[in-house]
């Protein structure tokens, strides 16, 4: 059975929050599941944290905010 | 523009960390010999223990914590790091330590073989720190973030300013220590000091941390781009009028007054950003620049009334406004951003291995302490209460005031003893954080 994405909203909130939201976020995350979140600029100290535990990334820019999808593989 | 930072490049905690824990160690200090010299420290600017209470705070105190936090932030928010950090900020660490150390002895009891030794020290100290900087900055030109290049024009203003204020200070101090005449350069050392290298490093970090860590809207640019180039350049035109002899004191007071707007606009603008902020809850944060910018405001009035008002004590709570309340609120204000951070981001690089699989990360993100658990909301807004209390008796102190002149030094010691209990209490959480990741390896076969 697929999990439902999961969504966060982290714009707004002052450094590192969003990164701090994002790893807790992270934790329960499945493989094959994606979390969205949703944040005011393109976070790159994040893309290192995801590059080191093996996660996967994508980001798009949507009018006003941006938006990163995170991932991983069933290893 | 700029809103980046690079964590990924952060230095090894044992870099600022040292820096940092100076703060209330050397805040600790002054605040027991404030409390031993009383009233009489704030009776006069040139007696040995005002001096020695000076350099405590200016060297011991907001030396110590600014050295640190810049070579962090160079390297995480302009992707300039130091070569060699380790040896440059251990030498550099020790050096300043022992150097302000003799230099607050050399005062007190009025020592001249204290002030050749700190001569020495304090001048390797910098040399080494400018030095390495200078050729980091120097070598990474071509590499600096494109956000970042607005904050290191007063970066490489302020660090100027720094290299000003310490060879004009190691000339006085060599002078005090071999007995010849001082020089008359008391007052640029000053300038130099507080609003060169103070002014303009405060200046270009806010540029770039209040939007980031306070979610404040960006400067306007016009601002962030011209305001520390006016600022170096009206402080090099009161440098070259104080030089010159002959020419009208109203020129000279003609920049300064330039430069207390400068300061004052700054001041301004940066209440106006964090009042109209999109988190409308200040943090403790919050709380230390609104008494930095506040203690700034009230600057242009005393510098009116030392200027017009010929009155000895305008002069020293001006000193004091500008080191305790404006340098030492957001010093203060900063520790608790970056200590917890630090800790918080070491602990996870001390256990994740990179390149694994995303169940190991996983694993321990879910038992990590959380950012704010490091250093409690209640427990720092304490120590902020604590902090402006002592900063208005120490003003007060300054006024001449004499019951204040007796609380000043136990404030401070209070102060202080918040501030170091607070950062203990965040390394005591680290530590029991890396045991809790220990235990947890040895009982998750996956993770070793």
């Amino acid at each position: 059975m697929t999990l439902p994405d999961l969504t966060i909203d982290v714009r707004s909130l002052p450094a590192p929050e969003p990164m701090e939201h994002c790893l807790e976020a992270l934790a329960d995350l499945a493989p094959g599941q994606h979390l969205n979140m949703l944040i005011d600029r393109e976070p790159y100290p994040l893309y290192a944290i995801l590059d080191r535990d093996g996660f996967q990334h994508c980001c798009t820019f949507e009018e006003t905010h941006f938006q990163v999808t995170i991932w991983y593989d069933k290893p | 523009m700029q809103r980046a930072l690079d964590f990924d490049k952060t230095p090894a905690l044992g870099v600022p960390l040292p820096f940092f824990l100076n703060v209330p160690l050397f805040a600790l200090l002054a605040g027991l010999l404030a409390t031993w010299a009383g009233p009489q420290a704030f009776a006069s600017r040139w007696n040995g223990a005002a001096l020695a209470l000076t350099h405590l705070w200016t060297l011991g105190i907001l030396g110590s914590a600014m050295l640190g936090a810049l070579l962090q932030i160079l390297a995480v928010a302009c992707n300039v790091p130091v070569g060699a950090i380790r040896a440059v900020s251990g030498l550099t660490h020790v050096l300043l330590t022992t150097g302000t150390l003799l230099l607050a002895a050399g005062f007190l009891g009025w020592w001249p073989a204290a002030w050749i030794s700190a001569t020495v020290l304090l001048g390797l100290a910098f040399a080494v720190y400018l030095a390495a900087v200078s050729l980091a900055l120097w070598q990474r030109r071509h590499q600096v973030y494109r956000g970042a290049r607005e904050i290191l024009v007063p970066v490489r203003g302020a660090l100027i300013a720094l290299a000003c204020t310490v060879l004009i200070g190691l000339t006085l101090a060599w002078s005090l220590g071999l007995g010849w005449p001082l020089p008359d350069w008391i007052d640029t050392h000053v300038l130099w000091g507080l609003a060169g290298w103070g002014g303009l490093l405060l200046m270009g970090m806010s540029f770039q941390l209040l939007p980031i860590f306070q979610v404040t809207e960006l400067y306007p640019k016009p601002l962030s781009r011209w305001l520390p180039l006016l600022i170096a350049g009206l402080m090099l035109a009161w440098t070259a009028l104080d030089a010159s002899a002959g020419m009208p004191r109203l020129m000279r007071e003609t920049v300064e007054l330039l430069l207390v707007g400068a300061y004052t606009l700054w001041a301004g603008v940066t209440l106006r950003l964090l009042w109209t902020r999109k988190r409308p809850t200040p943090e403790t944060t919050t709380l230390f620049w609104y008494a930095g910018m506040f203690a700034l405001l009230a600057c242009a009035p005393l510098w009116i009334w030392m200027t017009h008002g010929p009155s000895p004590q305008a002069g020293r709570m001006l000193g004091v406004v500008l080191i305790t309340g404006v340098l030492g609120s957001v010093v203060n204000g900063m520790l608790y951003k970056i200590v917890p951070f630090l800790l918080w981001k070491h602990a996870q690089d001390a256990v994740i291995v990179p390149d694994q699989d995303p169940g190991q990360a996983r694993i321990y993100l879910k038992v990590l302490p959380k950012m704010a658990t490091y250093i409690g909301e209640r427990a720092a807004r304490l120590q902020w209460g604590a902090h402006v209390a002592m900063m208005l008796c120490w003003t007060l102190a300054a006024a001449g005031w004499p019951p204040a002149g007796l609380l000043a030094g136990p404030l401070l010691i209070v102060s202080a003893t918040g501030l170091a209990w607070n950062i203990g209490w965040a390394l005591r959480r680290y530590r029991k954080a890396l045991q809790a990741m220990a235990m947890l390896r040895d009982s998750h076969p996956e993770l070793r």
